[in-house]
């Protein structure tokens, strides 16, 4: 079956396709990208070496070398300077015009290019307190998308969730993405989203306000909360305790939040518990689970919580909703 | 000689007798009796047509002030007369050109309309807008509650403020492109399209 769905997240892009096997197949790439402009003939040929030796994907462009993904932030940890990003808090903005041909390249070295075939793109939700502009985001995403040549289509990140992980629970629950740029949060019921809004805060926020706490490098804090295993009931040091207390405040604020959403809004009458789909980066982290619902549990929704559940793939559910919405 | 005699007469009459001796006074002049008299003097006259000519500089037939002959000046007005004519003509088909289009679109709106008054009466005729018991009154009623409730929002008109323009100017980075491997994921697929087939099938 033809057809791609593409998760467009702050940190990390993701595409999903099928193979012949009738197996999906996922293509994550990190959503940031290094600029290094060599001084001199001799230098130039020294990065490239250093690039080659270490199979850091990069381009050349007006004779600067651009690396991208993971390895980026990696080089930009090593140098004490900030790898750039494309997106800042779940959408692109027209302000960073020199990061979106990035956007652009990154974005075909995942899909390649396209014969008119059907590709769905996750949107976050319009965020509360904010006056990002979505329509930019999108309106981006889905010209290059056409270049590229798909025919290209938007859905709810937080529906995404729901076409992944709630086919067994009658496409009812409430989905949160917690994502590096955002948290967004759907309420699904009976296969209808009811209630879409983002909270302009997530992964980034943690790492920024750490960085800012314990005076350190924000990509670094990100290394640390991402790579080194670290447990929320259990830091191991002052960095961890510092990332360990924003994740609770992050938790306890999208709790509030969605309490108050779901309140403010005429909702169906809604029989039975609900089951709770969280997915996202920041759900790696070891305890996120216990963590979450400790926190639901002091707290009043206005209907029963059946149980806080991971998504089966964290990372790519949102691609996997978005492939299952193309090939529907 | 008799009008001035009784001129003279009239002046010595009419001094007054308190004015210092040797003194005369004039009286009021009658101009027009005076233009009178002038112009009936042949050579007054052509004196003082040669006077009035020379004061417009029109002597010996050209225009002094302008250097131009009378001819050329001639022509000169004439073509402005022929220019003026010619754009107030232009001017005139123009405004016709234009009535013609308004009234060509003024009938097709009439007839437009006409043939919805026709199919509206034919629709009354044949009872459709009289089938339920819903009337004129009751619709009114209804929009302005729609109106009052905001529920009629998608009737009102709206700004499109959404134009997107790409500031890149559609940049694109020239370079090698970047190879991604992916990974293949044990999912079943088909299995969870025949399950959200079915969850929205019972919609």
């Amino acid at each position: 079956m033809k057809g791609t769905g593409l998760d467009i997240g702050t940190n990390m892009l993701v595409a999903a396709t099928m193979n012949a096997d009738g197996k999906p197949v996922y293509k994550k790439e990190r959503d940031a990208f290094l600029k290094l402009t060599p001084k001199s003939e001799v230098n130039r040929k020294s990065i490239k070496l250093a690039l080659d030796s270490r199979k850091a994907p990069y381009i050349l462009s007006e004779g600067e070398f651009i690396v991208v993904g993971e390895e980026a932030l990696m080089m930009a940890n090593e140098r004490n300077v900030l790898a750039q990003r494309p997106m800042s808090r779940g959408v692109l903005s027209p302000k960073e015009k020199d990061s979106l041909p990035m956007i652009r390249l990154l974005i075909k070295s995942l899909v390649g290019e396209g014969d008119q075939s059907k590709l769905v793109f996750s949107v976050p939700a319009t965020p509360i307190n904010s006056d990002f502009d979505i329509f930019f985001h999108s309106e981006v995403i889905k010209s290059y998308l056409k270049e590229l040549g798909f025919a290209p289509t938007s859905i709810n990140e937080g529906f995404a969730i729901a076409f992944s992980e709630l086919l067994d629970d009658n496409l009812t629950g409430l989905c949160l993405s917690f994502g590096a740029g955002m948290v967004n949060v759907t309420l699904c019921y009976e296969g209808d989203p009811t209630l879409e809004f983002a909270i302009p805060q997530g992964g980034d926020w943690i790492d920024e306000s750490v960085a800012k706490a314990v005076d350190e490098n924000p990509s670094w804090i990100q290394i640390e909360k991402e790579q080194n295993e670290m447990d929320l009931f259990k830091p191991a040091d002052k960095i961890q305790e510092a990332i360990a207390i924003y994740y609770r405040h992050l938790m306890e604020y999208v709790v509030n939040t969605t309490i108050f959403e779901l309140n403010k809004r005429k909702l169906p009458a809604i029989r039975g518990a609900m089951p709770v789909i969280v997915a996202g980066g920041l759900t790696l982290i070891k305890s996120f689970k216990q963590a979450f619902e400790l926190e639901i549990a002091t707290k009043k929704f206005p209907f029963k919580i059946k149980e806080v559940r991971i998504a089966n793939e964290p990372l790519t559910c949102v691609a996997h909703g978005c492939l299952m919405a193309v090939i529907l | 000689m008799k009008e001035r005699i009784l001129y003279n007469k009239r002046i010595v009459k009419e001094q007054p007798q308190n004015k210092p001796s040797g003194i005369i006074e004039m009286g009021p002049i009658d101009i027009n009796i005076m233009k009178h008299k002038l112009l009936s003097n042949p050579e007054f006259k052509a004196e003082l047509v040669k006077e009035l000519k020379k004061e417009m500089g029109l002597l010996e037939g050209t225009l002094d002030g302008i250097g131009l002959p009378f001819s050329v000046v001639e022509q000169k007005i004439q073509e402005a007369v022929e220019f003026t004519r010619e754009q107030e003509k232009q001017r005139y088909e123009s405004g016709i050109l234009s009535l013609s289009e308004q009234l060509k679109q003024a009938k097709e709106h009439i007839k437009m309309l006409s043939e919805d008054l026709i199919n509206k009466n034919k629709m009354l005729a044949e009872g459709k807008y009289t089938q339920g018991t819903v009337t004129i009154e009751q619709i009114k009623d209804l929009l302005q509650n729609m109106l009052q409730t905001s529920e009629a929002d998608e009737l009102r008109p709206q700004l499109n403020d959404k134009v997107f323009i790409d500031p890149t100017g559609g940049k694109v980075l020239i370079g090698s492109e970047i190879v991604i491997e992916g990974d293949i994921s044990d999912r079943n697929v088909m299995g969870d399209l025949e399950k959200l087939r079915n969850l929205l099938g019972k919609k």
